[in-house]
């Protein structure tokens, strides 16, 4: 596999603060990439950077060899971006918006627009600022398919939808890339939506990687263990076994990469009780959130 | 591509342009009625002193026109590209981002030329009818600062549109007043005649300056 998008040693700030901090990955061809993190992790910036409309403090970033700032009308053309909030031309009506863009694309497919369009109950006249949120989501979802392009980057699809849109998004994207070799970074902050969906993930937090991985290892490598404790912290302290720690009420939630042999000696040298200690289940947004904590 | 990016322009214009037509248009019909009621009302010589003693430009009824149309083509334009950042949509399309943007003013300024054009005509038109040729020289000489008003205000609404940063807005917006007051100083007829040219070559410049936060706005650098 060769790769699509690299990124090396990405840093950005805004003014004092620093929202990436020295950040590398590499999105290979034929993958599905989700770049996971809560609001203001540094997700936006990341594809901003990724598309040249913005000037990283230090680092680099290439798609499809070329650097990020420079990339060529050529493979602008390989590359269906979907802007944070399905930004559009919202003058345009739903007709108008797909002859303009049929311009300039040479695979241009009318019909997957328009299958998508008329699964909505909206004249093909109606401009995009007179649709529902999860109508123009639609739009700018008809208009990246019928690009056809080798690369999809979709900067949070899922803002402002309903889990009905977001369900419909997902299935039309699955559809779409199911055994055809192209290439999608994915950013979201609704992270359950996507366990089933995106094979390698990069989780953000305060502008750092907190996990690099595939879906597959990150999902059977975390575990979450509890245990009954007494005390606010019961003397836990996150480290490099305890990558996190949750205390609801009487009880503890640990998040941890090591097996439950490790994890209880680790406790133990440090103090903690957790005789009653279990393995708990956990679904991606549970892991993602011990990884990240709550707040 | 380029047809493509026509068409977006269009939509966006289209009614705009249609206003701004109107509006040269009845400048247009007022001069003619003007004129029409000046000979037919006044004697010749009285037609005489008014039009050359007392200087009185019969068709002043136009002089802001090409401004307004050069403000309104250059925000209706403009704006829907800048709000919500919008321009990344126009920056990811596959063309080179300096020609889109040249592409794109160049049909705001032919737009704007239209309105102008307009005006122009009717001058043209009208004026032959009832004044010597020397007069009907001397008018559209007298106009075409106005007209170069025209142009500048529609440069200079895209670089303060396009502008990211509100500090440089303010200072583009007072630039480019200057720029464009200098185009009004005149009085009476033919001042410009010897300097039409520099005033001309001055404003021709703006339009690469639309460029510079442009690359700014691409680039985040604000």
């Amino acid at each position: 596999m060769n790769a699509i998008i690299t990124c090396k040693g990405l840093s950005h700030s805004y003014g004092r603060k620093e929202v990436l901090k020295n950040i590398d990955f590499e999105v290979q061809s034929g993958r599905i990439f989700g770049l996971l993190g809560k609001n203001g992790a540094g997700k936006t910036t990341t594809i901003n950077i990724l598309m040249g409309f913005l000037q990283p403090t230090s680092g680099d970033c290439s798609i499809f060899g070329e650097p990020s700032h420079d990339i060529t009308p050529e493979t602008r053309k390989r590359i269906g971006l979907l802007h944070e909030g399905h930004l559009q031309y919202d003058f345009m009506s739903i007709r108008q918006v797909e002859r303009f863009y049929s311009g300039f694309y040479d695979r241009w497919k009318s019909d997957v627009y328009y299958s998508l369009m008329d699964r909505m109950d909206v004249s093909r006249d109606r401009k995009l600022f007179r649709l529902s949120c999860g109508q123009r989501s639609q739009v700018a979802l008809g208009l990246i398919l019928a690009q056809d392009p080798d690369l999809m980057i979709l900067d949070d699809y899922s803002m402002g939808l309903d889990a009905g849109y977001r369900r419909l998004f997902l299935d039309f994207l699955r559809d779409f890339v199911k055994d055809s070799g192209r290439t999608v970074l994915v950013t979201s902050h609704i992270v359950q939506d996507l366990e089933k969906f995106v094979d390698d993930l990069i989780i953000l937090d305060k502008g750092e990687v907190k996990v690099q991985t595939t879906l597959d290892a990150f999902l059977s490598g975390l575990h979450q263990y509890r245990f009954t404790v007494s005390g606010d912290r019961a003397g836990l302290e996150c480290d490099d076994v305890v990558r996190n720690f949750d205390i609801v009420g009487e009880e503890a939630f640990v998040f941890t990469f090591e097996d439950l042999p490790a994890l209880k000696k680790h406790l133990v040298e440090k103090g903690v009780s957790c005789d009653d200690i279990a393995p708990e289940p956990m679904t991606l947004e549970e892991a993602f959130i011990g990884v990240t904590g709550k707040y | 591509m380029y047809r493509a990016l026509l068409y977006k322009e269009w939509i966006k214009l289209r009614w705009v342009f249609l206003l701004l037509c109107g509006i040269g248009l009845w400048t247009v019909v007022d001069l003619l009625l003007s004129v029409r009621e000046y000979f037919e009302f006044m004697k010749p010589v009285e037609v005489w002193e008014v039009a050359i003693r007392k200087k009185f430009l019969i068709y002043s009824g136009m002089k802001y026109v090409p401004l307004i149309a050069g403000v309104g083509i250059a925000l209706v334009q403009f704006i829907p590209e800048t709000r919500k950042r919008r321009l990344r949509l126009l920056f990811h399309i596959p063309l080179s981002h300096n020609r889109s943007l040249y592409f794109m003013m160049a049909v705001g300024l032919g737009f704007t030329l239209s309105v102008i054009a307009l005006n122009a005509l009717g001058l043209v038109a009208i004026l032959p009818a009832y004044y010597p040729p020397e007069l009907v020289r001397s008018a559209l000489l007298t106009a075409a600062p106005w007209f170069l008003a025209g142009i500048a205000a529609y440069f200079a609404t895209v670089l303060v549109v396009v502008e990211p940063v509100w500090w440089r807005r303010v200072g583009y917006a007072f630039l480019s007043y200057l720029v464009i007051m200098l185009c009004y100083n005149g009085s009476g007829y033919d001042t410009y005649a010897h300097s039409l040219w520099k005033y001309a070559l001055l404003i021709s410049l703006y339009f690469f300056t639309v460029i510079l936060p442009a690359f700014r706005f691409k680039r985040g650098l604000y």
